[in-house]
Formats: C-alpha cells, structure tokens, sequence
C-alpha cells in the first residue's frame, strides 16, 4: 500500500509573506496518476516538494502509508522524481546519470546496464550515453531526467513538468509511453503539466490550483463537464470557456437569462427550477465552451424540446478572427454581450468583419454565482443533475 | 589602403598590451635575464659579474649535498604545505556552504590568513610554540622544544605556511561550490545519496576544474616560501628548513656567492614551470569538464 495524504499542508517560505502553498487537503491512493495543473506560480512545484521533503512544510501534514512523513528525510522517502529544471549531474555523462541512483546502493552492474539501456532505448536516448549534459539539447535532457526516474523501481514518480520541452510528436509518443508504465508498473504518480491534452488524457485525477490553494480535485471528466467555480471552468479547456455577464429574469412561467445586451435565453427545464427560486433579478455569470455553439441547423436547433424555446438561443457577433485549426475551425466574435469564440466544422461561412449568428447549447451551459464566481449547480463533487 | 587599415586594426593589438608588457619587463624579464647571466659567472661581493664560468656554478651545486638536502627538505615541505592548506581550505568551504546564523563570522575567520604578513604570523607562532611559556606545551602538558628540534621545525613551519595558505584556498573553494547548482543536491537526497556520497560524487567532481587550478598555484607559491623561516628558524636547526628559496638568499646576501644563488634560482624556475607544466598537461586528459 501506497497512500499519500496531505492535510492541511501550508508552505510559507519566509515569515510575514504569503503563503506559497494553502491548507491544501488530498488523499492520492495507490497506483492513482494524479496531475496537478494551475497558473505559473500557484505552488504545483512546492507541493511536489513537500511530497518529496525537499521543502519544510510549514504547517500541516503529510502521512504516507499510514506514517507521518514531515520530518523523514527525503533518500528514506523511496520516491523518484523529475526536476522541473532536471537537475542532471554535469560532470557525469548520460549513463552515469541514468545509473546514479542504482549505483549508490551498490546495485549488480550487470542490472543497472540493463536498466539503463532499457529506458535510454524506450527514451530514444542510447546514442547519448556517453555524452555529457552539458552537449544536449533541451529535449535531450529532459529525457535524461525522466530516464533517471525510471529506472528506479519505486512506488511514487514526482513528474515537475516533464514532457515541457518536448517536440508535438515525441511528446505525443510519451504520453503513451508513461501511461503504459503506469499501468505495467501500478505505481502513484504525481505529475505537474501545463498542457491540456496530457492532463485531460493521463490523469485519474485532476488537482485544478490557484494562489497556493486547491481550487477542485476530481477526475477529469468531473473537472471538464462540472467544474467547481469560475477560475476552474475558465481555465481547464482549450481554448477556454466563453463566459457572459447576464441577470435571471422570470417574467412568466419560464426563466431567462438577460444578457447585457438585451438579448434573452431561455433557461432549460433542469436548470430553471433553483435559478428562479434563488436567483430571480440577480446577477450571474454564464459559461459555455466554445464547441457547445453551433450554426442554425444544428440537431434541436429549433424548435420545441422539453420546455425551453430553443430558438432564443442565439447570439449575433462580429467575425474579428477566424483560425484553422486542421479539423476545425475557431471563430472569435464580438458582441455586445460580451466577446466570445466558437469552435466549429470547418466548412462553417463568414469572414474578418461579418456579423454571424450562432446559436448556444443551452443544456451544457454552467451558470456561476456573479459574487463569489461558484458554480451555482455544484455540490459535492457532483452536478444536481 | 584598406589594406593598411586591416594591418593596423591587427597590430594595434600589441599597443594594448604595451603598458602591461613595460611592467612585466622591468620586474620580471629583466630580473630573470640577469639571474641567468648571473648564473653563468663568478662574482664580486657587489653582485657585479666578474669572472665567465660557464656551467661550474650548475656543476657545484648538482655535487654539493648541501643543495640535495635542501631539495628533499623544499619537496617535504611543499607536500605538507599544499595538502595542509588545501584539506584546510576545503574543509572550512563546506562548512560554510550552507547559511546558518554566524556564517559571516566562520568565513571571515577562515578566509583571515590570507590578510597576514607571513612574518608576522611566524612572530606569534614563535610565541605559541615556545617550549616555556608557549600555549602549545601548556595545552599538551608536551615538553617539546619545537622550533629548535630538527625533527619538528621543518613540521611546524610547513603547519604554519599551510594556515597562511589556506585563505586564499577558502575562497576559492567558496567560490566553486557556489557554483554547483543547489539542485543536483536536491535530486541526489531523492535519488538516496548519502552526505558521504553526495560529497565523492557531487562536490569534488564539482571542484574539480578549481581543485586542479587551486593546486598550480598552491605548489608555486609553498615552493617561494621565505619570510616565516627567516622568522622562525632561519633554516635551522642544522639544515633541516633550509628550503631553497631561503638557501638562495643565504647564499646571495650572506656568502655573497651571487652565481651559485642565481644558479638555484633558475633550477627552482625549471622545477616549478615543469611541474606547472606536467599538470596542465594532465589536465587537458580530463579532469576537467
Ligand atoms: N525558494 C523559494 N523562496 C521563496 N519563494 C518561493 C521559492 N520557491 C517558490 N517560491 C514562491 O512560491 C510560489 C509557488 O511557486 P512554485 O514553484 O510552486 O510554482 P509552480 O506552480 O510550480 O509554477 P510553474 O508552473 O511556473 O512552475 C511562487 O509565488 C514562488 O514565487
Ligand atoms: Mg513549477
């Protein structure tokens, strides 16, 4: 068993400043493939470094399997860990590194070469082993780093970062290769990333923080299609979530939502119940992400479906930009509501300088408290629906 | 035209280093060119070259037991002095490597022996190594008369000039462990490397580079040491701290045998430059990075 959990971990670096880390509260289970995500500067790599006890924890603790680990020295720790800036030996040539920490323990050479050699071939690294870090290139290294780990055979990776510097493709290429050790291997990792796709794909668990504190943790699907508050929604997907400023007005049976520019939504059925209730005539904060706009003609475009008037749905913009991405299409507009972009199929009409009419999927919408920037239908990890 | 112009440009070089090369010249190519002219004749009690004898001042010196003890006593001498000096230095730059409250106090006081007249720390040594009233023997409750037992002056000087050295080596040795990276430390403890290891595998390879250079100039400059044997035992007792370059100088201001001195002189040139020369060389072997 393999369980790490942090209560209540806080990290001040130095007294009378704030906090790098906050009152963050986690329990990673065994063989879990746990991503931290968050802005530069959030306190993803200090969290690591607490786990690792590399850094003080200033309050709070940190039990691993069962035993309280604050004060164990980190080589009693039995972790492997990739450096956010790779920390490799300079005066030690590839392999050296790679073998280090099997060396120190007076490992079979016969072992350690196999090792070695298995994770520079699954690395794409062999013909740089007997080069020094100093002659490598940014990837290379960051190989290298990674190789370290894995050779290692421990129960918890720390992954800082470590497919950063990567080429599309090679990192593509890793990402699968990490997860298949994940699975081979059954060990806990704990990965920091700032790429979408390796959060999205990798993770059994995704910790979303901001200023040092855990703002949601669940799996990704959860995070994706229910996040917790504004700063989670705006910042998991890419490209990120349209949000409109908008007022709940009920003025007969059903419930709208007044955007700033007059135009009103309806509020599907499932959602209008507590938005009447509690938030008639005040203010909230829509959220829709830029695949759930679409162009007339879209399945349930119009029409009557359950209660709301689909047909109200719609939101007219100014083309300002227009992006290929390959299979798809972005879209940016302007409007007096609010700016707002639109992911849509390729052959999808209308220039730089257009106005264009696009139509909202009201049903995958997220509605968020104005003042406190919560999502309104979230409770407990699990939307009301 | 342009041409003339690039002519220029290539040899205005030289003119920058003019001011530099007049200094060198006065005070060491002139000087070294009459040390060897010197060596080549016999000479008055003015130090006026007199009489042509070509090698006979080389050939005396190679057949005099005198310059032989001499020689083993400045190699004994200069093996202690550079290993003294430079376990001091190192050890003292670990310790100070990481902050802690007095660090300015530790390394102030480590890196002191540089700022002292070698005299006047041989002074203070003749004091504490006095057989009655020296703190040593008190200390001890040892009745060793240090500085006049043959079997102890040559140690007591050599301990000396490895102090006095040993400032300089601090802050070298300061300087290069400030530059390895913290990090690799770091991923070490990860890795499981202990203090021990940590210090074989990380910080003397990190040193490496500044270790060999702290050694050229540690063994040049033990091989020049003067003022604390003049001071603390003028060569004695018997012969056992003649080092060579105080050899020279008996030879030159109390013999007045200025050819035989000057005739060391350019045999402990040609020792240390093939010595310097002997580690440059295996430097480029690598041991470096
Ligand atoms: N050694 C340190 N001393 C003082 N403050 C520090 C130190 N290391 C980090 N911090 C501060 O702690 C906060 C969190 O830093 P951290 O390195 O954990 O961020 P991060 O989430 O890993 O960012 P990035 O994505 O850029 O790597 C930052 O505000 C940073 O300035
Ligand atoms: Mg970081």
């Amino acid at each position: 068993m393999s369980e790490i959990v942090l209560k209540n971990v806080c990290k001040q670096y130095e007294k009378g400043q704030q906090y790098a880390v906050q009152d963050v509260s986690l329990r990673i289970g065994e063989g879990e493939f746990v991503i931290f995500v968050g802005p530069s500067g959030c306190g993803k790599s200090t969290t690591l470094r607490m786990i690792a006890g590399l850094e003080e924890i200033s309050r709070g603790e940190l039990w691993m399997d069962g035993a309280l680990c604050n004060y164990v020295e980190p080589k009693e720790r039995g972790l492997a860990m990739v450096f956010q800036n790779y920390a490799l030996y300079p005066h030690m040539n590839v392999y050296d590194n790679l073998a280090f920490s099997l060396q120190i323990r007076k490992m079979d050479k016969k072992e350690i070469d196999r090792r070695v050699h298995e994770a520079a071939g699954m690395l794409g690294i062999e013909h740089l082993l007997r080069q020094r870090p100093g002659s490598l290139s940014g990837g290379q290294k960051q190989r290298v780093a990674i190789g370290s780990a894995l050779v290692r055979n421990v129960k918890v990776f720390l992954l800082d970062e470590p497919l950063s510097n990567l080429d599309a493709k090679l990192r593509a290429q890793m990402r699968v290769e990490l997860a298949e050790i994940h699975r081979k291997l059954g060990a806990t990792m704990i990965y920091v990333t700032h790429d979408q796709t390796e959060a999205m794909t990798l993770g059994t668990k995704i910790v979303v923080m901001d200023q040092g504190r855990i703002r949601q943790a669940d799996r990704p699907a959860e995070i994706y299609n229910h996040p917790a508050d504004r700063f989670v929604a705006g910042f998991i997907g890419s490209p990120s979530m349209n949000f409109f400023k908008g007022t709940i007005r009920v003025p007969g049976r059903a419930a709208f939502l007044e955007l700033e520019d007059g135009t009103m939504l309806e509020v599907p059925e499932n959602r209008a119940g507590l938005l009447e209730e509690k938030y008639a005539g005040q203010r909230v904060v829509l959220g829709i992400r830029p695949e759930d706009l679409h162009e007339a003609g879209w399945p349930g475009g119009s029409g009557k479906t359950g209660h709301a008037d689909r047909s109200s749905w719609k939101l007219e913009g100014e083309i300002v930009a227009r992006e290929m991405l390959g299979s798809e299409c972005m879209l940016y507009l302007e409007s007096d509501a609010g700016d707002f972009a639109a992911r849509l199929p390729v052959a999808v009409r209308g220039a730089v300088g257009e106005k264009k009419q696009l139509y909202l999927d009201m049903t995958r919408a997220h509605y968020f408290d104005a003042q406190t920037e919560k999502n309104i239908f979230y409770r407990e990890g699990r939307d009301l629906v | 035209m342009r041409k003339a112009a690039r002519k220029w440009k290539g040899s205005s070089a030289y003119l920058y280093l003019l001011p530099c090369f007049c200094v060198f010249a006065v005070f060491l190519f002139y000087p070294f060119a009459k040390t060897i002219y010197l060596s080549l004749y016999k000479t008055n009690k003015l130090g006026q070259a007199k009489l042509f004898v070509g090698l006979e001042n080389y050939k005396n010196l190679l057949t005099s037991e005198a310059f032989y003890n001499s020689m083993t006593v400045t190699l004994v001498f200069v093996a202690i002095v550079v290993l003294g000096s430079m376990l001091l230095g190192l050890i003292a730059a670990v310790l100070c490597s990481k902050a802690f409250p007095g660090i300015r106090v530790f390394s102030t006081s480590y890196a002191l022996p540089m700022a002292i007249a070698s005299s006047g720390a041989a002074m203070i040594f003749r004091i504490i190594l006095n057989p009655t009233i020296g703190i040593v023997n008190k200390l001890t409750g040892l009745d060793i008369n240090w500085i006049s037992d043959p079997r102890y002056a040559l140690v007591c000087v050599a301990v000396l000039t490895a102090w006095l050295n040993s400032g300089i080596n601090f802050l070298y040795f300061s300087a290069g462990l400030g530059n390895i990276e913290e990090s690799i430390y770091e991923r070490a403890s990860v890795d499981g490397a202990n203090a021990v290891q940590q210090f074989f595998r990380l910080t003397l390879p990190g040193l490496s580079p500044i270790l060999f250079y702290t050694l050229v100039v540690n063994i040049i400059q033990a091989f020049q040491s003067f003022g604390q044997v003049k001071i603390l035992t003028q060569g004695g007792p018997g012969e056992s701290t003649n080092l060579i370059v105080y050899s020279i100088y008996r030879d030159a201001f109390f013999n007045y045998r200025f050819g035989s001195a000057a005739a060391q002189s350019v045999v402990l040139f040609l020792i240390v430059m093939a010595l310097t020369l002997v580690m440059f060389r295996i430097e480029r072997k690598g041991v470096n990075y």
